[in-house]
């Protein structure tokens, strides 16, 4: 059989419903990459052999009999380990103590399996979700598959790593303030954060409940698309997303997001801005007056909101947790009710004022990130975890805060080989545009296909 | 109520009585190592003081296109 480590979903998808190849050949082939080359990069805290093999077995039993199950027929996927798998341990990245079995599959794993999605393992992250250095004293560090001794970045560090080893053809994570795009940039692959609400967040362990969403880590724009409408049971928005970009809009918010770049990632997104312009986009400078001013209000939510989920465990378990998250979850004790609204009413503020940006303009094109993958012997500390948390969520906490919807595609890479992406992000609901721009950008940019070696 | 000018951000000393008060028990250890990071959601909320909120509510719809 052909390899197809590093084929896309929706490549996986029509070999197997036409029968090509067989998605037990694909899934056997997944888990036979994880067991050799995942010991060095600690990606998956639980490896589903059994179930994937049965689930790969009964999907080609669907197709051989004329029923091929969905769009994701025979497609392997990862689900980030703070989402219900029925039967299977949600870790969350915690102390056993904190360990539970669940005994259904949250919705997003349940409609992806009923599109044909073999889930082949639970993915490892920062603790609880709460960090971007997925540095865990738990379960070991998730490593970059671009450079072993650096970070994948966090908190879904190990759905994208996976995705970027081969091991899975996509992965489900959680962004709180960036957790799926934040590594995606830093692991060079495709990471999608939906508007909020469109992703069901039921069966996943709370970061934040005004913050959290649920989305899918994908080789390309085009498979981001195609999970997001299995995700949202909404139609299957490939037509809307190879329209072109020919007159659309693109507004580049210098001021805040574009400012104190490492100097590789300024040079590769400003290439990338030049790439959407030869496809016939305008590229418009634009202000957001108090966009410096998201983090702070995201900062002081899911300070309060953490905590307030966490609480009877803190004052109870508070030594089971990792030194930096018991720091983050006890300031958050302490944050006053007054300041929990104040945050609240700059949300509304600060949502209103992308909004009106994004009244004149299609997408918003950042950064993602303001740097590329940190080494992970510096954020075993918890000083160095809150300050990196505080870095690498500067262009990513403003769209979880406004809940508009985000994509990060790689766009380039530093003189050591790490990747860069890029961020597009756009109105409520109109994954299609912020689709539509990153598949155009993946049309004649190859920084998508390129592969670790590992 | 009357406020202080400049809304310092708590001592420890300060720290330990709020977390008596609101029945948390912390080690003087444990409350300095997040002492800094109070102090930065307090620097944090000033900042969004200075936001024009007067006519904001906290409440947040989102209007499908």
């Amino acid at each position: 059989m052909e390899d197809l480590s590093f084929a896309s979903a929706s490549q996986i998808a029509g070999r197997v419903a036409s029968r090509s190849v067989t998605a037990l050949q694909v899934v056997e082939a997944c888990l036979g990459r994880i067991a050799v080359h995942d010991r060095s990069l600690n990606s998956f805290l639980n490896v589903m052999i059994d179930q994937a093999l049965d689930a790969a077995r009964r999907v080609d039993d669907a197709v051989r009999a004329g029923r091929p199950p969905g769009p994701l027929t025979g497609v392997p996927v990862a689900v980030k380990d703070i989402i219900d798998v029925a039967g299977i341990p949600t870790t969350a990245g915690a102390h056993p103590r904190f360990h539970v079995v669940p005994h259904e599959d949250a919705p997003v794993v349940a409609r992806l399996r009923a599109a044909g999605a073999v889930i082949v393992g639970k993915t490892g992250l920062h603790e609880f979700a709460y960090g971007v250095t997925n540095a865990n004293p738990h379960t070991g560090s998730v490593r970059n598959p671009w450079d072993r001794t650096r970070s994948p970045g966090g908190s879904s560090g190990g759905s994208a790593a996976a995705v970027a080893a081969g091991f899975c053809a996509a992965a489900l994570g959680s962004d709180t303030g960036g957790s799926i795009r934040i590594p995606a940039s830093l692991c060079g692959v495709t990471g999608l954060k939906p508007t909020y609400g469109v992703v069901s967040t039921a069966g996943v362990v709370p970061l934040s409940w005004a913050l959290d969403h649920i989305g899918p880590l994908t080789r390309t724009a085009l498979d981001a698309g195609l999970l997001l409408s299995v995700l949202a049971a909404a139609p299957q928005p490939a037509g809307e997303i190879g329209r072109g970009i020919a007159g659309l809009r693109i507004g580049i918010p210098r001021h805040f997001f574009w400012q104190h770049l490492d100097p590789a990632v300024e040079a590769s997104c400003g290439q990338a801005l030049a790439v959407l312009a030869e496809h016939g986009a305008a590229i418009l400078d634009v202000v957001i007056p108090h966009a410096a001013d998201a983090g702070a209000a995201a900062t002081l939510i899911l300070s309060a909101e953490a905590s307030a989920y966490h609480e009877r465990r803190l004052r109870e378990h508070g030594e089971a947790y990792g030194e930096d998250v018991r720091v983050r979850l006890d300031r958050g004790l302490f944050v006053s009710a007054v300041d929990y609204v104040l945050a609240q009413r700059a949300r509304t503020f600060l949502t209103h004022e992308f909004i009106q940006t994004l009244s004149d303009i299609d997408v918003l094109v950042t950064p993602a990130t303001i740097a590329p993958a940190a080494p992970l012997e510096d954020s075993h500390q918890a000083a160095a975890s809150l300050a990196m948390s505080l870095e690498y969520t500067r262009f990513t906490n403003p769209f979880n805060l406004t809940g508009l919807p985000a994509l990060s595609v790689p766009c380039g890479f530093t003189a050591k080989g790490l990747p860069i992406g890029l961020q597009i992000a756009g109105r409520p609901f109109d994954e299609a545009t912020v689709l539509r721009v990153g598949h155009a950008y993946q049309e004649t940019t190859d920084w998508h296909l390129r592969h670790p070696p590992l | 109520m009357t406020e202080r000018s400049g809304r310092e951000s708590p001592t420890l000393e300060q720290l330990q009585v709020l977390a008596r008060t609101r029945g948390y028990e912390f080690s003087t250890e444990r409350l300095t190592a997040i002492l800094p990071e109070l102090r930065r959601l307090n620097d944090l909320a000033q900042r969004l003081r200075m936001l024009p909120l007067d006519d904001q509510s906290p409440t947040m719809k989102f209007t499908p296109q």
